[in-house]
C-alpha cells in the first residue's frame, strides 16, 4: 500500500549559505591562514594584479606559505599564470555558474591537503570568476574581499556597482597609467567610491607598470600579520 | 538573482529528507515560505526547482510557495508592525535599496523608524530567508514497516 507522509524540514537555505561562510571562516582561523579575496569584472586585471603581489609576498614569505584558488567558468589559463610562481595552486572550474560558493572552496582545500595542510598556509589567495555583480553575494569567509575596477571600464564603475562597491574591505583602481589617455577622472572615481564605502581604503595601482602596489601590498602585508598574531 | 543556487540548496534537502525516509517511493510536494525582503521572485525559483530537479525522486512534485510578508518590532517601544503594499513597491523599485536588501535583508532595518516612538532601533521579526516548511513523501508501506 502506498501512503503519504509530511516531513517538516523548516530549514532557512538562505540562512544555511551565510552559515556556511561563517564556518569557512571558522576553518580558516583555527588553521591561522589569512585569506584574502580577489573579486572584479573579467579584464579588470584580478589576475596581473596577483602576480605582481605574490612576488612582492615571496620577499617575505616561504613559497610553500602562499595559496591560490582559481575560479573560473573554464580553462586553467589564470593558474597557469600563479603555478610559475612555485606556490600552492588549485584551479576550480565553475562549469558556467558565476561566482565561487562555499562547497567550491571546501572543495579546494581538500585539493590542497585539507585542514592539516591549511595550517602551514600562512596566506591564501582567492581569484573569484570574472564577474562585478555575483560573487559579491556569495560570501565565502574572506577576512579580507578586494574589489579590483579598473580604470577602463569607465568612471562610472562604483555607482553603477553600489552593492559590490560597500561589501568590499579594500577598493583597488587598476590600470592607472591608462586613465588620461582614455580621458578618465580619477578623482570622481574616488569620490564615488568613498561615498558608497567611506571605511574600505582605496589604492590606485597599476599592475602593469608597479605603481602603487607596493602600498597595497603593505596593508595586505599589515592584515596578515595582525591576524597571525591574533591566532 | 541566484534562484538557481538557492533552488540547489533546496533540493539538496529535499534528498535529505527523502533518504532518511523509509519506504520513500517520491516526494509529491515541496512548500517554501519566502520571505519579501529576499526578494527572491518566486516564478524564477519554480522554473529553477523543476530543471535541477529533474530526475531525482522531486521531479513531479508540486512545489507550493508562499510569500511572506515583513513584519518588524521597535526595540525601543516593543510595536510590532507590518509595511503597507506600498512601502514594500517603494523598496522593489528602487534599484539600490533592493539589491541592498536582496543581498542582506538586515540592511532595510537602517531605513526604518518605528512609527510608534520614532526611535530607529527596530529588528526584522519575520521576512526574510527561504524556508522549505515541509514536504511530502509517498512511502511504500511495506517497506516503511519493515
Amino acid at each position: 500500500m502506498v501512503e503519504k507522509v509530511v516531513r517538516f524540514i523548516g530549514k532557512d537555505v538562505i540562512e544555511e549559505n551565510r552559515r556556511k561562510a561563517e564556518a569557512l571562516r571558522r576553518l580558516y582561523d583555527e588553521a591561522g591562514v589569512t585569506v584574502l579575496e580577489f573579486l572584479g569584472g573579467p579584464g579588470s586585471g584580478k589576475t596581473t594584479l596577483i602576480e605582481r603581489i605574490v612576488e612582492r609576498m615571496l620577499k617575505d614569505y616561504q613559497v610553500d606559505e602562499i595559496a591560490y584558488i582559481g575560479g573560473d567558468v573554464a580553462t586553467t589559463l589564470d593558474t597557469e599564470r600563479i603555478a610559475k610562481y612555485g606556490i600552492k595552486h588549485v584551479q576550480i572550474n565553475t562549469g558556467g555558474t558565476c561566482h565561487l560558493e562555499v562547497p567550491h572552496i571546501e572543495a579546494a582545500i581538500k585539493a590542497l591537503g585539507g585542514a592539516e595542510a591549511l595550517k602551514t598556509i600562512k596566506v591564501m589567495i582567492i581569484e573569484n570568476v570574472g564577474n562585478i555583480i555575483c560573487p559579491f553575494n556569495f560570501p565565502l569567509g574572506a577576512h579580507a574581499r578586494i574589489m579590483v575596477a579598473d580604470v577602463a571600464e569607465g568612471e562610472d564603475k562604483f555607482i553603477k556597482h553600489p552593492l559590490s562597491t560597500r561589501v568590499s574591505d579594500i577598493i583597488v583602481i587598476n590600470k592607472v597609467d591608462l586613465a588620461d589617455y582614455i580621458g578618465i577622472n580619477l578623482e570622481k572615481m574616488i569620490s564615488d567610491a568613498k561615498k558608497l564605502n567611506p571605511w574600505a581604503p582605496i589604492f590606485l595601482v597599476s599592475a602593469k607598470t608597479g605603481q602603487g602596489i607596493e602600498e597595497l601590498y603593505s596593508y595586505l602585508k599589515t592584515i596578515i600579520e595582525r591576524h597571525a598574531t591574533r591566532k | 538573482m541566484h534562484e538557481t543556487s538557492i533552488a540547489l540548496s533546496i533540493l539538496a534537502a529535499v534528498e535529505d529528507a527523502f533518504k532518511e525516509t523509509p519506504g520513500a517511493k517520491r516526494v509529491t510536494k515541496i512548500r517554501l515560505q519566502v520571505g519579501m525582503l529576499s526578494l527572491v521572485d518566486p516564478e524564477a525559483l519554480r522554473f529553477a526547482l523543476r530543471v535541477v530537479a529533474r530526475d531525482t525522486p522531486a521531479q513531479d512534485a508540486e512545489i507550493e510557495i508562499e510569500m511572506v510578508k515583513p513584519r518588524f518590532r521597535c526595540l525601543s517601544c516593543g510595536y510590532e508592525w507590518e509595511p503597507s503594499d506600498d512601502d514594500i513597491k517603494k523598496i522593489s523599485d528602487d534599484p539600490q535599496l533592493s539589491t541592498l536588501v536582496h543581498i542582506n535583508p538586515d540592511v532595510i532595518v537602517s531605513y526604518l523608524v518605528c512609527p510608534r516612538c520614532g526611535s530607529n532601533n527596530v529588528e526584522i521579526v519575520q521576512g526574510k530567508g527561504v524556508i522549505i516548511h515541509s514536504i511530502d513523501i509517498e512511502v511504500d508501506d511495506k517497506d516503511s514497516s519493515s
